[in-house]
C-alpha cells in the first residue's frame, strides 16, 4: 500500500482532500471566533478611537514595509544590470492574505508546519512562497481545495537559495528546528559574508522571486577542517507571533536576465 | 442521531487538543478506550475516519496512521491475554509501548522518506505520548460513560 501510494500519491490526494479539509474547517471557525472577539475587545472597548487609528497606522506601516523591500530589491537590481542591454522586467508579485488557523496537528506532523486559510481554490499551489513583511515564512507544502501547510523556514528539510544582501555571496538556507539558528551551507573560505548582513533569496531555485528578505547572519566562523565557512543565521520572522501571511503568485520569475542580455 | 453528533464534538474537541499539543494524538487512546469498552461496531466506523484526519493534517506520506494504529490495537489485544484492560498496570505498560511504538514507526517512515528530523524532536514526542496517554485514557473513559454511551430502548 505504501509502495503504491509512493508510486501514484491517491492516498496523500485522499488524506489531503478530506483529512485536512476536516481540520480545516473545524479549527477556521473556532480561529474566526477568537479574532472577532479581540478585534471587538482592541476596536470598541479598549480604547476606542486609539486601536481604529493604530489598526490603521499598522496596515500602512505594512504596505509601506513591502514597498520599501520591493524597492530595495529593484535599485539594487538595476544598479548591477545597468550595463546590461535587454536584461528582463522585473516579475509583477500578486500577494494573497492569508490567515494562520493551526499549527503542527497529530503525530504525522513532525515538519514544522504550520497550516493557513487559503487553498488550491485561492490559487495557492504546491511550493507557493508565504512571507509576511519582516521576511520570508517558507513556502506551502500540502495544499487542499481550502487550507494549506506551510513548511517554515527553520525546519530541517527546508533548503532555501540565499545571497548575502552586501556581500552578494552565495549560499543555501538550512532550517535546524524551532528555536534554533539557521545555517548557511556552502559558502566557500574566500567569499566575504558579513556579520550582520541580512540574506535575501537569490531566486535560483524558480520557486522564491529574487531579493526577498529571509534571515541576519549572526555568526561566521572559518574552519580549518572544511571548504565552507560556518554561518549561522537567524529568521526575521517569529512565526509563533504571526497571525496573517501573505501567499506570493508571481507568474515569471527574473532568474537569468543575463541570457536574455544581448552580447 | 444522537450519537453521531457526540462523535462528531469528541472528533472535534481532539483536533483542537492536537493543535494546541503538536505531536500528540487523541484518536489512538480514544480507540482503544472503545475497543475496553468492547464497542467494536464505533470503533470499526471510526477508525478510517481518524486515520484519513490525521493523514490529512500531517505531513509525511500516508502510512503512518495506519501503522501507529494497527500496531496500538495489536499491543491492546496481546496485553489483554496476560493482564485486565481495567488494571493500573496495563494502563501503564500500554502508555510505555506505546510511547515506544510511536518511536519506532515515527523513525521507520523518516528514514523511508528520508527526511532529517533531530533525534530529540521525535524523542521527546514519544515520551510526551507516555506520559499523556493514562491521562487521555482516563479523561475519555469518563467522557464516553458520560456522554457518548448509546441510549438503550427497552423492547
Amino acid at each position: 500500500m505504501y509502495t503504491w501510494n509512493w508510486k501514484t500519491g491517491h492516498l496523500d490526494r485522499l488524506a489531503r482532500y478530506t483529512g485536512l479539509e476536516i481540520v480545516g474547517g473545524v479549527l477556521a471557525p473556532g480561529k474566526w471566533v477568537h479574532r472577532r472577539a479581540h478585534a471587538l475587545w482592541d476596536s470598541y472597548i479598549h480604547l476606542h478611537q486609539a486601536q481604529e487609528h493604530n489598526v490603521a497606522l499598522q496596515k500602512e506601516i505594512q504596505n509601506l514595509k513591502l514597498e520599501v523591500i520591493r524597492l530595495r530589491k529593484e535599485a539594487q537590481t538595476a544598479s548591477r544590470l545597468r550595463k546590461l542591454l535587454h536584461f528582463s522586467p522585473p516579475p509583477e508579485w500578486e500577494f494573497q492574505g492569508a490567515d494562520i488557523i493551526g499549527s503542527r496537528i497529530g503525530p504525522n506532523a513532525v515538519l514544522q508546519t504550520v497550516t493557513i486559510n487559503k487553498g488550491s481554490r485561492d490559487g495557492i499551489r504546491q511550493n507557493t512562497p508565504i512571507l509576511t513583511p519582516d521576511g520570508v515564512v517558507g513556502r506551502t507544502n500540502q495544499v487542499s481545495p481550502h487550507f494549506s501547510t506551510v513548511l517554515l523556514i527553520t525546519d530541517p528539510n527546508s533548503n532555501i537559495p540565499v545571497r548575502g544582501q552586501r556581500s552578494r555571496t552565495n549560499g543555501i538556507l538550512r532550517g535546524q528546528g524551532l528555536r534554533r539558528q539557521l545555517q548557511v551551507k556552502h559558502v566557500p573560505q574566500n567569499s566575504p559574508m558579513y556579520e550582520d548582513e541580512v540574506l535575501v533569496t537569490s531566486g535560483l531555485d524558480g520557486l522564491f522571486p529574487k531579493g526577498l528578505p529571509v534571515a541576519r547572519v549572526e555568526k561566521v566562523t572559518i574552519s580549518d577542517l572544511s571548504l565552507f565557512k560556518d554561518v549561522q543565521a537567524r529568521s526575521l520572522v517569529d512565526v509563533k507571533q504571526q497571525e496573517e501571511v501573505l501567499a506570493i503568485q508571481c507568474t515569471k520569475i527574473d532568474s537569468a536576465p543575463v541570457q536574455n542580455a544581448k552580447p | 442521531m444522537r450519537i453521531l453528533s457526540w462523535w462528531v464534538f469528541f472528533t472535534a474537541v481532539c483536533i483542537w487538543v492536537q493543535n494546541s499539543l503538536p505531536g500528540i494524538d487523541c484518536f489512538g487512546p480514544a480507540l482503544l478506550v472503545l475497543l475496553h469498552l468492547q464497542r467494536y461496531k464505533e470503533a470499526v466506523w471510526l477508525t478510517p475516519v481518524w486515520i484519513v484526519i490525521n493523514e490529512g493534517a500531517g505531513t509525511l506520506a500516508f502510512g503512518l496512521s495506519v501503522l501507529w494504529i494497527g500496531g496500538l490495537v495489536l499491543v491492546f489485544f496481546i496485553l489483554c491475554q496476560y493482564l485486565s484492560s481495567s488494571n493500573f498496570a496495563f494502563l501503564l505498560t500500554l502508555s510505555v509501548l506505546a510511547g515506544i511504538w510511536q518511536l519506532a514507526t515515527l523513525r521507520l517512515m523518516l528514514t523511508l522518506q528520508e527526511l532529517n528530523i533531530p533525534a530529540d524532536q521525535i524523542v521527546l514526542q514519544s515520551i510526551q505520548t507516555t506520559l499523556l496517554f493514562p491521562l487521555l485514557w482516563v479523561a475519555m473513559l469518563t467522557a464516553f460513560k458520560r456522554w457518548g454511551q448509546p441510549r438503550h430502548v427497552s423492547p
